[in-house]
């Protein structure tokens, strides 16, 4: 698939930064072909959704949520009741109760704006150090996982309140 | 064996997105705008249970690592009618044959399948759901014209959301 390409689609791409493992959609955004092209978003996205996976998490919506999603449709001149939630979330819920956190790209009408935002996340719990030894190559070692959550929550208060760059081209 | 099975997912995948390009006979049940956009839902949603049911069943049979085409959900979906007609539309590809009024009226964006010369979009010439619709009315009935052709909201099959119409399209067929 060329990079014209993937504009036509909405993509699943996997990634991991130490023992956290993200998930976005890319919905017709443009991405680096090195990075959709690579057979471990699809094998990722398998092993996460097998029904033999049996590490499943509780969750948080991002807090932050719709404060973010108004803002983005505002920007568009679409009407903010019109949005379904539960339509929306979805996908997101799917991959986040399967300890992964999970974003979406914010102005999905401009194939080229490159913000992102945390749709949802796993309550990290004593079952997480499974998830890593199952999904990372890498095996971290997690001593104590409320303080992991705690450090990710944060963060996600901090930083994760509006969308982010996440350049994926 | 794994390039055939390759081969097996990505032509029933395309086949998925192509049979969204349908043309649908409105006029016997009057259907009105709103209806094809309750149909555009609908559909969506089961589209995508079946594109995420065909992926997860050759995964599943296919252990090791394959390099399996992306062909994958679609980005961007639309409803269209046109007098008698109803049809609907992805952002599946680019076509590889255009109707001669979608053609010229595309022109005026810049080259089919290349970055449109239009301000304000980074969009593709001919790629948008509506220029699909637009074209597959144009071509089930050749005395209609761009301008009779109203839409539906666009939307993003993943979420249900409501997509904005881009600068390639508004330019072709006028605001939302």
């Amino acid at each position: 698939m060329s990079k014209i390409n993937c504009v036509n689609y909405d993509l699943d791409l996997f990634f991991g930064i130490g023992p956290i493992m993200f998930h976005t959609a890319t919905a017709g955004g443009y991405v680096a072909e090195e990075l959709f092209s690579n057979s471990v978003n699809r094998e990722t996205r398998a092993k996460l959704k097998d029904k033999n996976n049996d590490l499943i998490f509780e969750y948080k919506i991002n807090p932050y949520l719709d404060e973010i999603l108004s803002l983005k449709y505002e920007s568009q001149g679409i009407k903010f009741g019109t949005f379904d939630r539960e339509s929306y979330l979805n996908d997101f819920i799917e991959y986040v109760k399967r300890g992964v956190f999970s974003f979406d790209r914010t102005f999905i009408s401009d194939p080229f704006n490159q913000k992102y935002h945390l749709v949802a996340y796993p309550l990290i719990d004593e079952k997480y150090q499974k998830f890593i030894d199952k999904f990372f190559e890498y095996k971290f070692q997690i001593d104590n996982p409320y303080e992991l959550f705690n450090t990710a929550n944060d963060f996600i208060h901090r930083e994760l309140n509006k969308p982010i760059d996440l350049f994926l081209f | 064996m794994y390039n055939f099975m390759n081969q097996e997912l990505k032509r029933k995948i395309k086949e998925l997105n192509q049979n969204f390009d349908k043309v649908h006979y409105v006029e016997k049940r009057k259907r009105s705008l709103e209806t094809l956009y309750k149909i555009l839902i609908y559909n969506s949603k089961k589209y995508k249970e079946r594109i995420n049911a065909l992926q997860d069943q050759y995964t599943k049979n296919n252990q090791r690592k394959t390099k399996i085409p992306f062909d994958e959900l679609v980005a961007c979906t639309i409803a269209a009618k046109c007098i008698k007609n109803g049809v609907f539309g992805t952002s599946h590809q680019i076509l590889k044959k255009y109707n001669k009024k979608v053609v010229i009226a595309l022109s005026k964006n810049g080259k089919i399948g290349e970055v449109s010369n239009l301000k304000g979009t980074n969009n593709i010439v001919g790629k948008c759901a509506e220029v699909k619709a637009a074209n597959s009315i144009l071509s089930k009935d050749k005395t209609a014209t761009i301008n009779e052709i109203e839409f539906t909201n666009a939307i993003r099959p993943r979420t249900q959301e409501h997509l904005k119409r881009c600068n390639n399209c508004v330019a072709i067929f006028g605001n939302e």
